[in-house]
C-alpha cells in the first residue's frame, strides 16, 4: 500500500476546492489560494503548467478575460481513497472511539465501511513504555466531557462541573474558563487548563475527574490572549553540554525533541549544547529527564536548575555510597 | 514549461525522509556536517531546497552558527495539533495524464451511473496538445485510479463498466462529521501511524469546506504532548510492514549500515515502539538464517512485500509473538530472564512519585516494605535497558540487586562522574 501517491497532492487538493467553487478567479485570488492551502511554497514550475495562459496548454482552466474560466462543466466529486477509507475502519477498532464519537456515528460508520478489508492492524504494534490509564470504562463518559468544554472553548463560555480529587475532597458546581485542552501521549491523560475567575490565575485540570459538566452563560472574551501571555511570562531556559557520543546524542535530541529547542554542535571541539525552553511548571519532568542520562547530560545554565540537578545527583551516589 | 521540469517535486519519498530527520531531530549540522557524514553536497542543497519549499517558513528556518548555515525546525506546542512534517507527503510528482484523467474520469463518471472505457475516452478533453487520451493510456489511469479506491470495475456481458466509489461521507449530518474530524485529528496526534489520518483529515475538510461549507479547523481543538513528530517520515515504511503481517507475506528489505547498506529477506513478527525515546524496531525472522533479529525502522531505506509466508514459518512465528514481553523495551528478548530489585524511597506527601511508579512499572510488582520505602521487582531480559529509567528517579531509587549483569555498579559510576562533572563545572 503506498502512501506517497500524487492522489494526496496539495495541488490536487486546491484544484479541487477552485473547480467546485464553480467561478472565475484571478492571478492574484489564485495565489492567495495557494497561500491559505499551502503550508510552504508555490512550485511555479508545476504551478505555470496547471494555469497556463497558451492556448493548447490549459489543464482545467482557459484563461480569458483577465480571468480563469473553469473548462470543466460540473463537479468534481469528493471521494475518500483507500487509505483514507483504511485509516477510518481503524478509527472505529480503536478503544478511544466512545471519546470522540457517539454511538449512532459509530455504527454508521461501521455499516459504510463494512466492505473495506483491513489492510493494516494497529493492534499487532506492541507500545512500550505508555502509561495507559487503567479507567478504560470511564472513556464512554469523557465524549460530553471533552465536546461540552471544546464548545465552551470555541464560545468563549464557562463551564459548570463538579470533580473529586484524590485525596476525596469534593467540589460541586465549580464556575471556570476553559482555554485550552491537552492529551499526554506518554500519560495517556487529557487535561484541560482553565482560567479560575475568582483567584485570578490559570490552573490545569484532569478531565476524567470531571463530572456534571456544562456550559454556563458566562462570557469572558479575550482569554485565548492572556492565556498565551501567561505561558510566555512562564518559560524558563536551560542550557544541557551532550556527551558527545553518537547514541547519547541521538537519546538526548529524541528525548527532548518536543520542546521548543536549539542545538549548536561545534566540529572542531566535537561538543553538543542544547537550549530548551519549557513552561516553569515543566521542570519536573525537565530534570528527571536529565538525571536519566546520568553523566552524559550536564546542566550548564541556570544556576539554580544546576544546583538541584547537582543536590540530587549528589544524594543519588550517597545512596550507593 | 513541464511537470517534469519540477525540481521541487519528487518521485520516491526516501529522497528526503533521512536529511528531513535530521534537520527536525538535530537542526545543528551545517552542509559540511552532512557532507562530513557521508551525503554529497549536491544531494544536500537539492533536498534542503526542497524541505524548505514544502514546509512553512515559521518552521523550518535557516541560521548563522560559526560562519557556517545550520537549517532548523522549530516547535511550538500551541500549534503542537499539527504535525507539518506530514505535509512533505504532499508532494509526490505527477504528470499531465495523471492529473487530467483524475479530474476528467470522476467528473464523467459523476455524471452517469456507470461507463465503460470507450464511453468515458470519447468523453475526455482533447483541448491540450500535450496530452491527447488513447484507449491504452486511458485504461492505465483507470486502473491506477481503481487501485487507490476512487472508482470501481466490474464486468458485464463481456465488458468492463466502471463507476464511482461511494461517498461515505454522504449521510454524516455537519456535527457527526466535526466529530469525526476531532477524532481523526485525535488519531494522527497518538497513533503509531500517522500519515493515512492525516490524508483523511485534510479529505475530510476539503468535504465539509465543498459540501458543507463549514471549516472544521474553526473549531476548538485539542492539543498534543509527548509527541515525538519526526516518526512520521517512517510511516511509508511502517505501514509496508504492517501491511505484510496482516497479509501473512514476507518482505524484502535494504537496511542502511556502517559501511553503506544491505539487503536481506524477512518475515515481519511485530513492531515494537518505545514511547520514550520514539524509536521503532522491527522484530523479525530472517529467512536465510531462521533467526530472530530486531531492525530500527528508521535505518530501512526500502521495504518491499514479497510472497506467502508457508506454514512451518507461519508456526515459527506465531511462537515467536510476545516475544518482546518480558523486554523493558527491546533488547534481550533471546536472553533468560533476570531479576532485578530496586528500592525507592518515596516520601508520605510525595504521592506523585508512586503514581508515576505505578503507572511505569510495566509487568514488575512493588511492595512497601517500610514506611517511606518501596519494593520493586521486575524481571527482564536485558537489565542494562532499564538503567536510564532507574535514573530518572535520581536519589529515590537504588538498585539492590539485578544478577550477572550488576547495573547497580554501573549506576554508581554514572552518578560518581556527574558528580565529578558538576563539581569541576562550579
Amino acid at each position: 500500500m503506498k502512501l506517497f501517491h500524487e492522489a494526496e497532492s496539495k495541488y490536487y487538493e486546491l484544484l479541487t476546492y477552485l473547480v467546485n467553487a464553480r467561478k472565475s478567479f484571478t492571478s492574484q485570488e489564485l495565489n492567495e489560494l495557494a497561500l491559505e492551502y499551502f503550508e510552504g511554497e508555490i512550485d511555479y514550475e508545476v504551478w505555470d503548467v496547471l494555469f497556463s495562459k497558451k492556448d493548447g496548454e490549459e489543464v482545467l482552466f482557459k484563461y480569458e478575460n483577465n480571468a480563469y474560466q473553469i473548462m470543466l462543466e460540473g463537479e468534481i466529486p469528493i471521494r475518500s481513497t483507500l487509505v483514507e477509507k483504511q485509516a477510518a475502519k481503524n478509527l472505529i477498532q480503536n478503544e478511544y472511539v466512545v471519546c470522540f464519537l457517539q454511538e449512532e456515528t459509530i455504527d454508521k460508520l461501521k455499516t459504510k465501511l463494512e466492505t473495506i478489508e483491513a489492510a493494516w492492524n494497529e493492534s499487532v504494534v506492541n507500545v512500550k513504555r505508555r502509561n495507559i490509564a487503567n479507567n478504560i470504562l470511564d472513556r464512554s463518559g469523557l465524549y460530553t466531557v471533552i465536546k461540552t468544554v471544546m464548545n465552551a472553548i470555541y464560545a468563549e463560555k464557562a463551564i459548570v462541573y463538579s470533580n473529586t480529587l484524590q485525596d476525596g475532597t469534593a467540589f460541586h458546581n465549580v464556575s471556570v474558563f476553559p482555554v485550552k485542552i491537552e492529551y499526554s501521549l506518554q500519560n495517556d491523560m487529557f487535561r484541560v487548563s482553565v482560567y479560575e475567575p475568582v483567584e485570578e490565575r490559570f490552573i490545569r485540570m484532569d478531565l476524567s475527574t470531571m463530572t456534571d459538566v456544562s456550559i454556563s452563560e458566562k462570557k469572558m472574551v479575550g482569554l485565548a490572549k492572556k492565556y498565551n501571555d501567561f505561558i510566555e511570562s512562564n518559560m524558563k531556559t536551560i542550557v544541557l553540554d551532550v556527551e558527545p557520543v553518537s547514541y547519547i546524542v541521538e537519546r538526548c535530541f529524541r528525548l527532548f525533541s518536543y520542546y521548543d529547542r536549539k542545538a549548536k554542535f561545534d566540529i572542531e571541539d566535537n561538543r553538543y549544547q542544547l537550549e530548551i525552553r519549557y513552561l516553569k511548571f515543566d521542570e519536573g519532568e525537565i530534570i528527571r529527564n536529565i538525571l536519566s542520562f546520568g553523566e552524559s547530560v550536564v546542566v550548564t545554565s541556570p544556576e539554580e536548575v544546576r544546583k538541584v540537578v547537582y543536590e540530587r545527583i549528589k544524594k543519588a551516589y550517597e545512596r550507593y555510597d | 514549461m513541464a511537470l517534469s521540469d519540477s525540481k521541487l517535486l519528487i518521485r520516491d519519498y526516501e529522497n528526503i525522509r533521512h536529511i528531513l530527520r535530521d534537520v527536525y531531530m538535530y537542526g545543528c549540522f551545517s552542509r559540511e556536517d552532512f557532507v562530513a557524514k557521508g551525503i554529497s553536497g549536491r544531494k544536500y542543497d537539492n533536498e534542503q531546497r526542497r524541505i524548505t519549499a514544502y514546509l512553512p517558513e515559521d518552521f523550518i528556518q535557516k541560521r548563522r552558527e560559526n560562519k557556517k548555515v545550520v537549517l532548523y525546525c522549530t516547535y511550538d506546542k500551541k500549534e503542537s495539533y499539527s504535525n507539518k512534517l506530514a505535509e512533505t507527503y504532499r508532494n509526490k510528482s505527477f504528470t499531465l495524464f495523471d492529473v487530467m484523467s483524475y479530474f476528467y474520469v470522476l467528473h464523467i463518471l459523476s455524471l452517469e451511473t456507470e461507463a465503460t472505457a470507450a464511453q468515458i475516452l470519447e468523453d475526455m478533453p482533447d483541448y491540450n496538445e500535450e496530452c491527447i487520451f488513447t484507449s491504452a493510456t486511458l485504461r492505465n489511469k483507470l486502473d491506477e485510479l481503481e487501485n487507490i479506491g476512487l472508482i470501481h470495475s466490474s464486468k458485464r456481458d463481456g465488458n468492463v463498466y466502471y463507476s464511482l466509489s461511494d461517498d461515505i461521507w454522504n449521510d454524516f449530518s455537519d456535527d457527526e462529521l466535526l466529530d469525526i474530524y476531532q477524532y481523526v485529528t485525535y488519531m494522527r496526534n497518538t497513533a503509531v501511524l500517522e500519515v493515512p489520518y492525516f490524508f483523511l483529515q485534510q479529505k475530510l475538510k476539503l468535504y465539509m469546506k465543498v459540501k458543507r461549507n463549514c471549516n472544521p479547523e474553526e473549531f476548538s481543538t485539542i492539543h498534543y504532548e509527548h509527541n515525538h513528530l519526526f516518526n512520521v517520515l517512517d510511516d511509508c515504511v511502517v505501514i509496508e510492514i504492517l501491511s505484510a503481517i496482516q497479509m501473512c507475506k514476507s518482505m524484502h528489505l535494504e537496511v542502511k549500515s556502517i559501511n553503506g547498506s544491505y539487503e536481506t529477506d524477512i518475515i515481519p513478527i511485530e513492531i515494537v515502539h518505545d514511547s520514550v525515546y520514539g524509536r521503532q524496531f522491527l522484530l523479525c525472522m530472517k529467512r536465510k538464517e531462521k533467526e530472530v533479529s530486531i531492525i530500527r525502522i528508521d535505518r530501512i531505506i526500502r521495504a518491499q512485500i514479497m510472497d506467502d509466508v508457508i506454514s512451518d514459518d507461519k508456526k515459527y512465528i506465531s511462537e515467536m509473538k510476545q516475544l518482546s514481553e518480558h523486554c523493558w523495551s527491546v533488547s534481550g528478548f533471546d536472553q533468560p530472564l533476570t531479576k532485578v530489585i530496586i528500592e525507592f524511597y518515596i516520601k508520605d506527601n510525595e504521592y506523585f512519585v508512586l503514581r508515576r511508579l505505578n503507572k511505569e512499572k510495566q509487568h514488575g510488582s512493588i511492595e512497601q516494605i517500610l514506611p517511606e520505602v518501596y519494593r520493586y521487582e521486575i524481571e527482564v531480559g536485558d537489565p542494562t535497558e532499564m538503567i536510564p529509567w532507574i535514573r530518572s528517579f535520581g536519589e529515590r531509587a537504588k538498585v539492590i540487586s539485578s544478577g550477572e549483569y550488576q547495573i547497580e555498579e554501573q549506576i554508581k559510576a554514572n552518578w560518581k562522574k556527574a558528580v565529578e562533572k558538576y563539581e569541576a563545572f562550579s
